[in-house]
């Protein structure tokens, strides 16, 4: 298995213990044998079985997640076993840093998919191949968002570029780091979820 | 967040940026056509014929030996590559080998898009004159092995020389859904094609890597960097230029039509180092359909809008090279629906006008005729021994071919042939090798010489 194989599961391998963390079977477990199920399971969905693991089912529907996807997907689990332990399970960020992150990438969902699927003869989805471009506008916007005190989105546009720079997915694109198909569509989700519920606010 | 906990981040966000910036500035894309090599073609000589002849001397009859110089004929020739019965077999694809073989690919299984299905190989040996038993270079299984990721079935195996001079086998596979779900993964091999490396995975599209197909033989571009014509089919249908580093990563992808035109499998003709065009599939509503055509006159840098060529296409793969004389060769389907026919052209003047060298196959005439089974089984068999004469001399495998190609050219209940997919390239000494999908059933080859080329340009037989 290379490392770009190991990395790109063990991403997806995260979304199986989530899942795996929210049956009743581990809240009945000690604080000890969780941490051991834990292991386990992590262990059991990157396992191949007939040729193919979990994992790697996933990793044929939806390829490898980007690295703000792998950032909340271990931020929700540190909570869920914070939970588990007896503490509040509360998020990491604020839902305003959420917020930020989540119309951040609505918006680059919207300005890469419809154009790198077929609209028109620009694809945005270029500007990913060493795309110095795209880097200095992801810099401002980091830089601007500590600015503004607002510390996830210039966290995960970090975490994304560090990722490209050391060839961690098989990916030699900054766009694959930065976003992914589910992430977009669970980002788009909760903005317009807040942007509803910021409107009825305003109505009351 | 305290204050040292936002100087970290800062640093953080300074030293990623920082390590990335330096990672794009060493990115760069060349631009300008490496010409293929000149084929090596051996003029063949004259041969000199000693003849008996009678005549008259001294009202004597007198059998004398009279020398004659007779000129040196063209040769045309075809074959099976495919020997596996009672399969569907596709989209072949051919690669030269360094002793002057041919090596030819493509997809067979229970049906198309099977899980049954692999890529498979054979060899055709020109010393020998045959092909060799076709043999499994990877299946859905291995892929998925390799890849690490579900995978539901396998097509359209492309093979190339790599700048390294070892071979590259490109091929496309889907996870869910249909065709337009295609990525490209690709094989490696250091020994000509006897065994392959693990697949790897290229990275094309964001949209969950899907819909990049391959069809059509790469270019190479200046530095050594490869051109990979591929297609999208998701959404709406339009053609790609993938270019790869010497190692085979994508370093650029770039769009040579928009979405909606409906250009897929491009096929690349390079002119000189600036100058190229790319012949395209239509698969647009136009009731006159013909292929698409855009051009680049500065090494691949811009391509034009895609124009409507001169040659019809019926939603059908094309192939065609550019001669070292400069005319373009092509092969593919005349007609406007349909793949009932196969046309082997040339042009001489960039595709303005195309003369037709040779129908390889034409039976557009039955089109919507009604036939019985014995008419249909009497017009498959005569085909069979028209397109491997060494059928003649295997009975059984005569009756094989037979049987097999009536699976497809009956599956309705009429008679229904299909001549499609072409791939062509021209060998170092000249050959010309067109392999194509002979009824779903079989990959046939047609191998012509330089001298066949000339004899049939001034009008021979």
């Amino acid at each position: 298995m290379s490392f770009t194989d190991w990395t790109g599961l063990s991403g997806l391998a995260l979304v199986w213990l989530l899942l795996v963390l929210r049956l009743p079977l581990a809240t009945r477990l000690s604080q000890a044998k969780r941490w051991l199920f834990v292991l386990v399971v992590y262990g059991a969905v990157l396992l191949p079985v007939f040729g193919l693991s979990l994992a790697g089912f996933l990793r044929g529907l939806v390829g490898d997640l980007s690295m703000p996807s792998v950032l909340l997907l271990v931020a929700a689990l540190t909570s869920r076993l914070r939970q588990l332990a007896g503490g509040d399970g509360a998020a990491w960020w604020s839902a305003r840093e959420r917020g930020a992150l989540f119309l951040f990438l609505s918006v680059l969902a919207l300005l890469l998919y419809p154009f790198a699927l077929g609209l028109g003869m620009s694809d945005p989805y270029r500007s990913g191949f060493g795309g110095v471009g795209l880097l200095v506008m992801l810099a401002l916007l980091s830089l601007w968002s500590m600015r503004r005190g607002s510390y996830l989105l210039p966290t995960a546009c970090s975490l994304a570029v560090s990722a490209w720079s050391m060839g961690w997915y098989e990916s030699t694109n900054i766009w694959d780091y930065l976003i992914d198909v589910p992430l977009a569509i669970y980002a788009i989700v909760q903005t317009a979820k807040a942007m509803l519920k910021a409107r009825k606010v305003e109505r009351v | 967040m305290g204050k040292y906990q936002r100087l970290a981040l800062l640093a953080f966000v300074l030293t990623a940026f920082s390590m990335a910036l330096f990672k794009a500035s060493g990115w760069h894309v060349a631009y300008g056509f490496r010409m293929p090599p000149v084929p090596e073609v051996k003029t063949p000589e004259k041969t000199v014929v000693v003849k008996q002849v009678v005549v008259r001397k001294k009202g004597r009859r007198q059998t004398v030996r009279v020398a004659e110089t007779v000129a040196p004929q063209g040769r045309i020739d075809s074959y099976f590559a495919s020997s596996r019965f009672n399969v569907q077999t596709h989209a072949a694809s051919l690669v030269e080998l360094k002793d002057g073989r041919v090596r030819a690919f493509w997809f067979s299984g229970s049906r198309e898009g099977a899980s049954d299905v692999t890529i498979n190989s054979s060899v055709f040996d020109p010393v020998k004159d045959a092909w060799s038993d076709e043999q499994v270079v990877i299946g859905r299984g291995d892929t998925q092995r390799g890849l690490h990721r579900y995978i539901s079935k396998v097509g359209n195996p492309v093979a190339t020389r790599a700048p390294d001079g070892s071979l590259w086998m490109f091929y496309v596979t889907v996870s869910l859904g249909g065709w337009a779900g295609s990525s490209i993964s690709v094989l490696t091999s250091h020994d000509e094609g006897e065994s392959w490396s693990a697949p790897r995975r290229l990275i094309t599209s964001p949209f969950m890597n899907i819909s990049t197909l391959v069809k059509s033989p790469p270019v190479f571009y200046s530095d050594g960097t490869v051109g990979l014509p591929v297609y999208h089919e998701f959404i709406s249908k339009y053609a790609e230029m993938l270019h790869l580093d010497k190692a085979g990563k994508v370093i650029d992808k770039q769009r040579l039509a928009a979405g909606g035109q409906g250009t897929l499998q491009p096929v690349v003709l390079v002119r000189n180092e600036k100058e190229a065009t790319v012949l395209t599939r239509y698969a647009g509503k136009d009731e006159t359909p013909r292929a698409m055509a855009m051009t680049t006159e500065d090494g691949g840098r811009r391509w034009s809008k895609p124009t409507k060529s001169v040659m019809k296409n019926s939603n059908a793969a094309l192939a065609a090279l550019v001669l070292p004389d400069g005319k373009w060769l092509a092969v593919f389907n005349d007609q406007e629906h349909g793949r009932e026919n196969l046309s082997l052209q040339i042009s001489g003047d960039g595709g303005a006008t195309w003369q037709e060298l040779r129908r390889l196959e034409e039976m557009s005439r039955l089109r919507g005729a009604t036939l019985d089974e014995p008419a249909c089984t009497t017009l498959v068999e005569g085909l069979a021994r028209s397109s491997d004469e060494r059928l003649e001399e295997d009975g059984q495998r005569l009756a094989g071919h037979v049987e097999s190609a009536k699976r497809w050219v009956r599956s309705n209940g009429g008679c229904h042939f299909e001549f499609s997919y072409p791939y062509m390239i021209q060998a170092h000494n000249g050959d010309i090798h067109v392999a194509y999908t002979w009824n779903r059933t079989f990959i046939k080859h047609v191998v012509f010489d330089s001298l066949w080329l000339q004899q049939r340009l001034k009008g021979g037989k």
